[in-house]
């Protein structure tokens, strides 16, 4: 199969398909054959690093200033579009799921609070301007998880992409958070002052307690999860005195609000283990993305710690898309491309190899 | 693992009116797109428009389309027809002419530098070559190194025929080798493996 190789000159080589493909995916296969071609043809290992540089060269992608933000308010106008004519119209259309799509496209994380900001009618940001009284605002816009202290103390872990409001100095008769995205609450006990939380639709109130909402705006549900103490949860919805939607729960349980039904399930569970392995059902798309990024990424969605040396790593990149593979499936994927190992213990990660160059 | 659905499946699916799968096609291709457009024109607006257009025709006209194998192939040739089209609507003619993109190539090539001054250095030089491309060449380079089109999917994007993408690419290919020859040795020593 190499035997054409023998005579190809370095423009051959650039136009080769198997050559292409080598260069840009480096499959074993291909590996292999170059390998052959390179040891038969001694004298073409020139023409095939000429070849190699101008093919990596020119499959380079581009990234453009602004092109992530481009890209949620191109989607942004299209779906404005669409329930347009859907209303024009009329055809049956599951507007939810639509948004629900497009917070697949803000956990991609381009353009994510861009697209957040630029909705006009959000129930978060509805929310927060109606009120009286100026409102202190922490978001986590990156995929870096942040941790802020309220003014009583209580803590509020924020994930990627989420934010919440509330007042700075918690005077009023409760303590209020408004929360947009996911977050992890430990509240610090005041019977005195009750703590509740805004997410969508959901009301979420404590005394002191440790909780998990996870409400973006764009998802199908609003999922309340009870570490310790004691919650109680009701929609805001307007609702018949005979089934008052207010929920209980108690340590390991959890309560599902489905936005389009507007109605609460609750569910045991092992909160340990379900909230921390919860995995977000979306796909994230890396092109091109530094390693260190990518296990950042992993860090936040698993909640685990990874060890590496970032100075290794720091030139792999990778391009990749991840749906719903376990973490260990990940790993895999990533430690492949990267020619790495990995090894999962109770605690952490750690990733080795010798990096790119 | 979850397996990705077959582009076929994904287009059905969409065409059957789901929005996940159209939000999914919007977010698999929108990068390569955009990137696309942005390096054929400098008037990012009308890119933005375009894709804005096409995805909403897609949607509207979803019960209508023809099915598709390749959708990333599907989404380049409409795209590239609706550029040309809303290039040429405010001279109110949707022939399709080829002078938008041969007017608006003459851009700066765009790249990402990587840390190392020696390949920043490289890919200035390589730029410099690409800069003395046609504008079709270099669309044509694009399809084929940045996006894996084959010169047959290349030849239908573009209207051109077979044997004219051939040849236009060998042009392109071997104007980029001289580089080599003029950079050198220098390149050489560092890329030998």
């Amino acid at each position: 199969m190499h035997k054409k190789y023998k005579k190809y000159s370095v423009e051959d080589f650039v136009k080769d398909e198997n050559f292409i493909l080598w260069v840009k995916y480096g499959d074993q296969p291909l590996t292999e054959l170059f390998d052959q071609v390179k040891t038969n043809y001694t004298y073409q290992k020139e023409a095939i690093s000429q070849a190699r540089v101008i093919v990596t060269k020119l499959s380079q992608k581009t990234e453009y200033e602004n092109q992530a933000s481009d890209i949620s308010e191109i989607w942004n106008n299209i779906t404005n579009e669409m329930e347009s004519h859907h209303h024009t119209q009329n055809h049956t259309v599951g507007w939810r799921s639509i948004l629900s799509a497009a917070s697949v496209i803000l956990l991609l994380g381009f353009g994510v609070w861009f697209f957040k900001t630029s909705q006009p009618k959000t129930k978060y940001a509805t929310q927060t301007a109606s009120l009286p009284y100026q409102l202190q605002e922490e978001s986590s816009i990156e995929e870096v998880p942040k941790k802020i202290i309220l003014p009583d103390g209580s803590e509020v872990t924020l994930d990627a992409n989420s934010k919440i409001s509330f007042s700075p100095d918690f005077n009023g008769s409760a303590r209020e958070v408004y929360l947009s995205g996911s977050a992890f609450f430990n509240v610090v006990k005041n019977p005195e002052k009750p703590f509740l939380v805004y997410a969508n639709e959901v009301i979420t109130r404590v005394v002191g307690t440790s909780f998990k909402i996870s409400a973006f705006e764009s998802e199908k549900n609003v999922v309340v999860s009870v570490k310790t103490g004691k919650v109680s949860v009701q929609s805001n919805q307007s609702q018949p005195a005979s089934n008052p939607q207010e929920v209980s729960l108690l340590p390991n349980q959890q309560a599902i609000f489905s936005r389009e039904e507007m109605r609460f399930t609750k569910q045991d569970i092992n909160y340990s283990t379900v909230v921390k392995t919860e995995t977000v059902a979306s796909i994230s798309k890396f092109s091109n993305t530094p390693i260190p990024i990518i296990l950042q990424s992993l860090e936040n969605q698993f909640q685990i710690k990874i060890i590496y040396d970032q100075a290794v790593f720091s030139n792999c990149r990778l391009t990749t898309s991840f749906q719903n593979e376990t973490l260990k499936e990940k790993l895999e994927i990533i430690c492949e491309a990267i020619g790495a190992t990995y090894e999962i213990t109770k605690i952490e990660v750690s990733i080795n190899g010798n990096g790119c160059n | 693992m979850e397996k990705a659905l077959s582009d076929s499946d994904l287009w059905l699916a969409f065409q059957r009116g789901d929005q996940e799968s159209f939000a999914q096609i919007y977010q698999l291709h929108i990068n390569e797109l955009i990137s696309y457009g942005y390096r054929v024109t400098n008037d990012r607006q009308l890119i933005k428009d375009s894709i804005q257009d096409l995805f909403l025709h897609l949607w509207l006209h979803r019960e209508n389309l023809a099915q598709t194998t390749s959708i990333k192939f599907y989404l380049f040739r409409a795209l590239r027809n609706k550029i040309l089209r809303n290039s040429k609507t405010a001279v109110t003619s949707i022939d399709l002419d080829e002078d938008i993109f041969n007017s608006l190539m003459d851009l700066p090539y765009e790249y990402h530098y990587t840390n190392q001054e020696f390949e920043i250095e490289q890919s200035e030089k390589l730029q410099n070559a690409i800069q003395g491309l046609t504008p079709r060449q270099k669309e044509i380079i694009i399809f084929r190194y940045e996006n894996d089109f084959t010169l047959e999917e290349i030849s239908q994007i573009m209207r051109l025929s077979n044997q004219s993408v051939r040849n236009i690419l060998h042009r392109a290919v071997r104007q980029l080798r001289h580089y080599f020859e003029i950079a050198g040795p220098i390149l050489l020593l560092l890329f030998n493996f």
